[in-house]
């Protein structure tokens, strides 16, 4: 079951050098996973959503920056963490899913392989065992004929096979945290369903939390307890599933779910969409960074930028419309 | 719907693409890949007709078939009427100019090396729409139809973001007010609120122009919204077409029950169900015989894998290749 913060990230700041200056592709982030919960990570390409996941891992490429901020696993840093202790908490405590399972198998080796270097570098057994479990392991996520398939060569199997065996290595040593980066996004639909539903069993098995990145709000709906929102590096709102998909606050996460063709009136009409797009790091509007595209902006909007206020237990939003309303809450509550 | 509905305005008849895969020098056997198999399907003129299916099922390779931008293995392609699978260059020529394409990958479908007003102009040069005074206007003319502006004439593809390429891709396609388009997953490469303005520019451009269009795309959502029929795909096959307004009714083939149960909802409530279909698409080299989907098939009998089911007509408009159905 849920319960208190097992991932705490605090005020993370991720910078990239700009052509005048660091752009900030992470800006002041805020976001809890708690122990037992899937929490999905939502927002447009380039919000920043894997720059996050990296920068907690410590695998951020250069010349990314992490300028400020902590991330507490467990209570422990890990932005400060040195390399070696925090290469023995991924793969073992924390593990990963990417979007594309064929940059991160490597290809001269076999699956069975790669996942029994996986176990032999974290368990003290011998590699006789360490191939058994991997074999156990590959007929866990699904994989028909485990013993042959793990002979296999990453290319000699299917993207989605492929992303069972990314599964199989992410959950070899039992994490308890996953960190699953567009992990169906390369997929077929059949394929999703299947991965989506092995990714649920497994972590309801093993009460894992999961943080599952996705630009897919449908993914988002089936699979998450809790969504965040971010946008140009932020926040913008976080409640739980239930409430973000009935009663979004938000200006951007409204635009966002009224444009899906699937929560359209009907059939062939015209879709509502969101003005304009994502301005450049580099290009941000003053005050609140959704201001250019936002159909309800008024004048505070372009003083200053709203903070991300809890305006109903759980559900954070990052909106002078919403500050207001609270406020006015409070008052009639008062 | 208006009677230009009912007239057809793409008609194939057992159309067919066989590649030659593998072999070379090392001596390994050639091997035929079957990436549309003896296909019957008709466009009808002012429709949208959707395609889905999997990765590889032969949705893009149908869709260069009906433009002849591949040559068919066997089979015959029908334009308004008339049959252009042999046609020579110079008759194909005058037809080019009505059936176009949009492609999926605004990136790599734009000419680096040209502005937006050369790209534009390029198809109106080659068909000689025109003096030089008279396509610059006409560039004009189609930014501004796109929803672009005259000044962006003089950027590079590079210098747009994803959804403006795209529009610059529909521009393109549209230089020679061509009657048919084959989109070819024309929004899967953009961001959803990207993705929902180039949704309405195609519905704006297909009513202004009385365009017909072949949808193919693999998000479901995208292909009700647009589509007036639909047509799923499997390993080659036609499995079903389903007529105007009843995709979201129970479709009659277990393929499409599938993929549909397999997509998700953006709809928390709604419980995310066990997958319908078990392990992965079938090789379309040496396919599975008799029915190709019987290796997936929660439904399959023993006749399945002995014989190919007929894609029927069930009732008007709607057809379906199951022996069960
Ligand atoms: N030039 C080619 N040579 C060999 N095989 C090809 C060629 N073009 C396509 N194929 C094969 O034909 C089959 C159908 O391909 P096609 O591109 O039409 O699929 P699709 O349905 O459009 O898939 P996607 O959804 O991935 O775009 C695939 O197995 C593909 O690998
Ligand atoms: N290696 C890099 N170098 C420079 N900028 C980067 C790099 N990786 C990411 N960025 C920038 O950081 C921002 C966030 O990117 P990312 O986290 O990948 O977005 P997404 O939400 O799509 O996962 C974007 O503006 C992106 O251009
Ligand atoms: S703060 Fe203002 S501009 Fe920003 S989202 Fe709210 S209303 Fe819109
Ligand atoms: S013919 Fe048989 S295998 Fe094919 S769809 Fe129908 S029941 Fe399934
Ligand atoms: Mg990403
Ligand atoms: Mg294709």
């Amino acid at each position: 079951m849920t319960g208190e913060a097992l991932l705490d990230i605090q005020d993370l700041v991720t910078v990239f050098p700009g052509p005048a200056g660091e752009l900030k592709a992470v800006d002041g982030l805020d976001l809890t996973v708690n122990s037992g919960e899937v929490l999905g990570l939502v927002g447009e390409s380039g919000c920043g959503k894997s720059v996050t996941a990296l920068s907690v891992l410590g695998l951020l490429p250069a010349p990314g920056r992490v300028a400020g901020g902590r991330a507490l696993f467990a209570g422990q840093d890990l932005l400060t963490l040195d390399p070696a202790s925090l290469r023995a908490l991924r793969g073992a405590s924390i593990s990963m899913v990417f979007q594309e399972p064929m940059t991160s198998l490597n290809p001269v080796f076999s699956v069975g392989r790669q996942v029994a270097e996986l176990v032999l570098a974290h368990r003290d057994v011998s590699a006789q065992e360490a191939w058994r479990q991997a074999v156990e392991m590959l007929g866990q996520v699904g994989i028909p004929e485990p013993e042959k398939r793990a002979k296999a060569y990453p290319h000699q199997l299917s993207g989605g096979l492929r992303q069972r065996v990314m599964i199989a290595m992410a959950l070899a040593l039992g994490p308890r945290l996953v960190m699953a980066d567009e992990p169906t996004t390369a997929l077929d639909v059949t394929i999703q369903a299947q991965i989506l539903h092995l990714l649920r069993q497994l972590q309801e098995q093993s009460g894992a939390s999961v943080l599952l990145i996705t630009h897919n709000l449908a993914v988002v709906a089936q699979m998450a307890a809790r969504v965040a929102v971010m946008y140009t590096g932020r926040l913008v709102e976080q409640a739980p599933v239930g409430e973000m998909f009935s009663a979004p606050l938000h200006p951007y996460t409204r635009g966002l779910l009224a444009c899906l063709p699937s929560r359209s009136p009907g059939r062939g009409q015209r879709l509502p969409t969101i003005a304009g797009i994502v301005p450049p790091l580099d290009a941000l509007p003053p005050g609140c960074a959704f201001s250019d595209r936002c159909p309800e902006r008024f004048a505070p909007c372009q003083e200053e930028e709203p903070a991300l206020v809890e305006v109903a237990p759980g559900h954070g939003v990052r909106c002078y419309l919403h500050h207001r309303l609270s406020r006015r809450q409070k008052r009639a509550a008062a | 719907m208006s009677t230009a509905q009912t007239q057809e305005l793409v008609r194939v008849e057992g159309l067919t693409k066989h590649y030659q895969v593998g072999g070379g020098f090392l001596g390994a056997t050639r091997q035929v890949l079957r990436a549309v198999d003896q296909v019957d399907l008709r466009v009808l003129s002012g429709e949208v007709l959707g395609l889905v299916g999997e990765s590889g099922c032969g949705k893009s390779t149908l869709g260069r078939l009906i433009l002849r931008l591949a040559e068919p293995t066997a089979g015959r392609v029908f334009f308004d009427g008339q049959e252009i699978s042999g046609l020579g260059r110079s008759r194909m020529r005058g037809l080019r100019r009505q059936m176009q394409i949009v492609f999926q990958d605004p990136v790599t479908s734009l000419n680096p090396r040209l502005t937006v007003g050369g790209i534009l102009a390029e198809p109106l040069r080659i068909h000689r729409q025109g003096s030089a005074a008279q396509i610059q206007a006409r560039v004009e003319e189609l930014l501004h139809e796109v929803g672009l502006r005259p000044e962006h004439a003089g950027r590079y593809p590079h210098q747009f973001s994803g959804g403006q390429r795209q529009r610059i891709g529909i521009a393109r396609a549209l230089a020679l007010r061509p009657r048919l388009v084959v989109a070819d997953e024309p929004v899967s490469a953009l961001d959803v609120s990207i993705q929902a303005q180039v949704i309405n520019l195609l519905m704006d451009l297909k009513e202004r122009f009385g365009l017909t269009y072949l949808l193919v795309a693999h998000d479901l959502s995208v292909v009700s919204h647009l589509s007036d029929r639909v047509a799923v795909m499997y390993l080659g096959k036609i499995m079903e077409v389903i007529p105007a307004g009843r995709f979201q009714t129970p479709p009659l083939h277990p393929y499409t029950e599938a993929l549909l149960l397999a997509a998700p909802v953006a709809d928390p409530r709604r419980q995310m169900r066990p997958p319908a279909l078990k392990g992965d698409v079938a090789s379309p080299i040496a396919p599975p015989p008799g029915c190709r989907f019987h290796t997936r098939c929660p439904e399959a009998q023993e006749i399945c894998p002995r014989q190919v089911p007929e894609l029927r007509q069930i009732e008007p408009g709607h057809w379906c290749a199951c022996h069960f159905r």
